[in-house]
C-alpha cells in the first residue's frame, strides 16, 4: 500500500481517535452507552444505519477523491467503480460464492473442533479449582503468543495441507472459548453448587443443568469472540500456502498486479464478519433476555 | 562569423541543457534472488552486467547512481515497486509485465533479454508419480503470477490437460523447494533452482520443456515510460551497455566464464549447464525482438487472456520498442551476432550462414 494511500487513511483515523480522547471520560462513556442502545434496541431507528454508516461514507469519499485525482497510481489504489465492477462480475461468474463457500467450510470445521475443546476445557477449568492451579498460568502464556507465531510451528505438525487451516483456526477459536467459558463458570455464585450438593446432583447434571446454563452469557460471549477470531485466522491462513478460498482472493490478486481483487476480497471478508458477528449479536440479545427472565 | 556563432550557440544549447538534465540515480528492479534471498542473480545478460558492475562503470563518470532492486517476490513485486514509481527499468519475465501493461502501467520493452527459459516440474526422489498425468489431483506448487504459470498452462494444453485437473498451490520458488523436499507438496514447478535438489538426489525432474521452445518463458528489460521520456539518451547508454555486455557472452569462448559469474547467484555450475547447455548462448540469450520473440510474446498474450490473468488485449508490436536497440546495434557494429530467428524459434537461414 502506498503511502499516500496510508495518510488519506491514516488521517481520518486519527481524526475520529481526537475526537474521541477530547472528550471527557464521563461523556465518552455516555456515548458509548448511547451509541450501544442505538445499536441493539432501537434497531428500527434510522439513525443506527446512519451512525454506522458514515465512516465508511467518509471512507469511500476519500477514495473515490484519491483515485479521481490520481494521488495515488490507479493500479495500486483502483477506483471505487471499478472495484463495484469487478465485485459484479466475480459475483455472477460464482467466484465469490465458490471461494466463499469453501472459506465458509474451514471455518465450520475448525470453529465447531477449537469451540468443543474450549468449552470442554474451559469448564474443567472453571469448575475445578486444582484444574486451574495446574493449568491456567500455561493457558494465559500460550494465549500470548498470536496465531501467526504459531504458524511455522503448525506447519511442523500439520504440513501445508488443509489440516494447517483447520488446525490454526480450531486454535484461534480454542483460546477465547475456553477463557470465557472459564470465567462464566467460576463466576458462578458458589451457593449454586451449594445446592446442588445438598440436593446431591450427579455430577453430569451439575455441569448441564447448573454450570452452563448459568454460565450462558459467559459462554455466548466466548463463542461470539471465538468466531471472530476463527473468521480472521482464515484469512490468515489462506494467505500461507492455499490455491481456494476468500483470503486466498488477497493473495491471487496481489500476485495478479489485480488490486481491485484484493479489495472486493477485503470488503467481503469484512461485511461477512460483521455479518456473522451481528447474528450472534442477536442470539445472545435473546438468550440474555431469557437468562434474565429466569434470573 | 557572428551567424556561425549563433549557429553553434543554438547546436549547442540544447545539447548542454540535455546534459544537465541526468539522473542522479537509474532504479533497476529484479525480479528474482539469488539462493537465501541474496541480492544476486543469474542467468542472461543482464545478471552478468550486474555481477560485472558494467552500467556502473559506464554512468560512474556523470555520478549516476545505478542501483539494482531484487525482489524475492519476483515480477508480481517488481510490478507494484514500478506503479509506485520507485523503478525506471525491469528485468522480468513475461506474464507479469503482460498483466501491468494490460492494467494500464506505462512501460516499454526494449531489450529481449532471454528466451527458451524452460520449466522443471520435479516431484520426490522416492515419489509414485513419473508423469504429469500421474499427478492428476495432486498438490502442485507454481509461484503464481510469474511467467512459470503461464508456461505451466501452456504445457498443460499442449498435453490436453487442465489447472483444475491439479490441486496447485501458489508458493514462491524458494519456499516450493523447502516444501518439495518436506513433502508437504507432490510437485514444484519451477526453473533450474530445481536441479541441485536432483544433484542432491533428493528429487528427480519428470518433465521439461528444454526441447519445446512454444513452451518456454521470457525475460526482457522494460523501461518505464516516464523515464524514457525525460532520458532518452540514458535509456539508449544502458542499452548499449547492455549490448556490449550481451555481445561478450554471445561469444561461446565465453561460456565457462559466464556460468563462473552466475554461479555467484548460490546456483551451481550444473544448474547453468542443465538449463543452458543445449543452446547457443547467442540464440538463449538474444536480444533482438526477432520474429520469435514477438510471435512468442504474442502467444503468451493469448494465453493469459485465455486464463484470464490478463485483462485486456493490447498490441504486442508496439509495447516492443526496437528502436534503442537498433539504433545500439548500429552504433556498436554488433548486427549480424545475433541471428534472427523464426516464429519456431529456429535461426533463419541466411543469418546463421553469417554467423558461423
Amino acid at each position: 500500500m502506498s503511502s499516500d494511500a496510508t495518510t488519506g487513511f491514516g488521517l481520518v483515523g486519527t481524526l475520529g481517535r481526537d475526537r474521541v480522547e477530547g472528550q471527557s471520560r464521563r461523556i465518552g462513556a455516555r456515548w458509548a452507552r448511547g451509541a450501544n442502545r442505538v445499536w441493539t434496541v432501537s434497531r428500527k431507528g434510522l439513525g443506527a444505519v446512519i451512525a454506522a454508516a458514515a465512516l465508511p461514507v467518509l471512507l469511500l469519499a476519500l477514495w473515490h477523491l484519491t483515485a479521481q485525482r490520481q494521488w495515488v497510481s490507479s493500479l495500486i489504489l483502483p477506483p471505487p467503480s471499478e472495484v463495484w465492477r469487478t465485485f459484479r462480475e466475480l459475483l455472477s461468474d460464482g467466484t465469490i460464492a465458490g471461494n466463499l463457500g469453501i472459506s465458509a467450510m474451514r471455518v465450520a470445521k475448525g470453529f465447531a473442533a477449537g469451540g468443543m475443546l474450549g468449552l470442554g476445557l474451559g469448564t474443567a477449568l472453571g469448575l475445578s479449582a486444582s484444574c486451574r492451579a495446574y493449568l491456567q498460568p500455561t493457558f494465559i502464556s500460550l494465549t500470548q503468543v498470536n496465531i501467526l507465531g504459531w504458524i511455522p510451528l503448525l506447519i511442523l505438525v500439520f504440513g501445508i495441507d488443509e489440516p494447517l487451516k483447520l488446525a490454526a483456526i480450531a486454535w484461534a477459536t480454542f483460546l477465547p472459548v475456553t477463557f470465557n467459558t472459564m470465567q462464566g463458570i467460576a463466576g458462578i455464585a458458589p451457593k449454586w453448587f451449594e445446592l446442588a450438593r445438598v440436593y446431591q446432583v450427579r455430577p453430569r447434571d451439575v455441569i448441564c443443568k447448573v454450570a452452563l446454563p448459568a454460565a450462558l452469557p459467559s459462554l455466548f460471549t466466548g463463542i461470539r469472540s471465538g468466531l471472530g477470531a476463527a473468521w480472521m485466522s482464515l484469512v490468515l491462513v489462506e494467505l500461507v500456502a492455499s490455491s481456494e478460498g476468500i483470503g486466498f482472493m488477497v493473495v491471487w490478486g496481489r500476485q495478479l498486479f489485480q488490486l481491485d481483487l484484493v479489495f472486493v476480497a477485503i470488503i467481503v471478508i469484512g461485511v461477512v464478519g460483521l455479518a456473522l458477528d451481528g447474528l450472534l449479536r442477536a442470539v445472545e440479545w435473546r438468550l440474555r433476555r431469557w437468562h434474565g427472565a429466569l434470573a | 562569423m557572428k551567424a556561425l556563432l549563433i549557429g553553434a550557440l543554438i547546436v549547442l544549447t540544447p545539447a548542454a541543457v540535455l546534459a544537465a538534465e541526468l539522473p542522479k540515480q537509474i532504479r533497476i528492479g529484479v525480479a528474482s534472488v539469488g539462493t537465501g534471498n541474496r541480492p544476486v542473480t543469474g542467468g542472461g545478460f543482464l545478471a552478468t552486467a550486474a555481477n560485472n558492475g558494467d552500467l556502473e562503470n559506464e554512468f560512474k563518470k556523470d555520478g549516476i547512481e545505478v542501483k539494482y532492486t531484487y525482489f524475492a517476490g519476483a515480477g508480481p513485486a517488481v510490478n507494484e515497486a514500478l506503479a509506485n514509481g520507485q523503478l525506471d527499468f525491469a528485468y522480468q519475465g513475461d506474464l507479469p509485465a503482460l498483466v501491468a501493461k494490460a492494467g494500464g502501467l506505462p512501460t516499454k520493452l526494449i531489450l529481449a533479454a532471454g528466451r527458451f527459459s524452460a520449466i522443471y516440474i520435479g516431484v520426490p526422489v522416492d515419489s509414485p508419480y513419473h508423469s504429469l498425468d500421474d499427478l492428476k489431483g495432486k498438490r502442485v506448487a507454481v509461484f503464481k503470477g510469474t511467467n512459470l504459470q503461464l508456461a505451466f498452462y501452456n504445457v498443460l494444453t499442449s498435453k490436453g490437460l487442465k489447472d483444475s485437473d491439479f490441486k496447485t498451490i501458489n508458493m514462491s520458488t524458494f519456499d516450493g523447494n523447502a516444501a518439495l523436499l518436506s513433502k508437504d507438496i507432490d510437485a514444484q514447478v519451477s526453473g533450474n533452482d530445481l536441479v541441485p535438489l536432483v544433484d542432491r538426489g533428493v528429487i528427480r525432474i519428470i518433465y521439461d520443456t528444454r526441447k519445446e521452445l512454444k513452451l518456454t518463458r521470457l525475460t526482457h528489460v522494460l523501461v518505464t515510460e516516464d523515464f524514457e521520456h525525460q532520458y532518452p539518451e540514458v535509456v539508449q547508454r544502458l542499452v548499449n551497455t547492455l549490448l556490449k555486455t550481451a555481445a561478450w557472452e554471445a561469444n561461446e569462448a565465453n561460456r565457462g566464464k559466464t556460468y563462473q559469474i552466475w554461479v555467484k547467484s548460490g546456483l551451481g555450475l550444473s544448474a547453468w549447464k542443465t538449463d543452458y547447455d543445449e543452446f547457443r548462448l547467442r540464440d538463449r540469450d538474444s536480444p533482438l525482438f526477432d520474429e520469435f520473440y514477438r510471435t512468442h510474446y504474442k502467444r503468451l498474450l493469448k494465453a493469459g487472456r485465455e486464463l484470464r490473468l490478463v485483462r485486456k488485449d493490447f498490441d504486442i508490436d508496439r509495447w516492443l520498442d526496437p528502436t534503442y536497440l537498433n539504433r545500439g546495434l548500429k552504433e556498436l557494429h554488433l548486427e549480424g551476432v545475433w541471428p534472427e530467428q523464426d516464429a519456431e524459434g529456429k535461426p533463419k537461414v541466411q543469418l546463421t550462414a553469417k554467423t558461423r
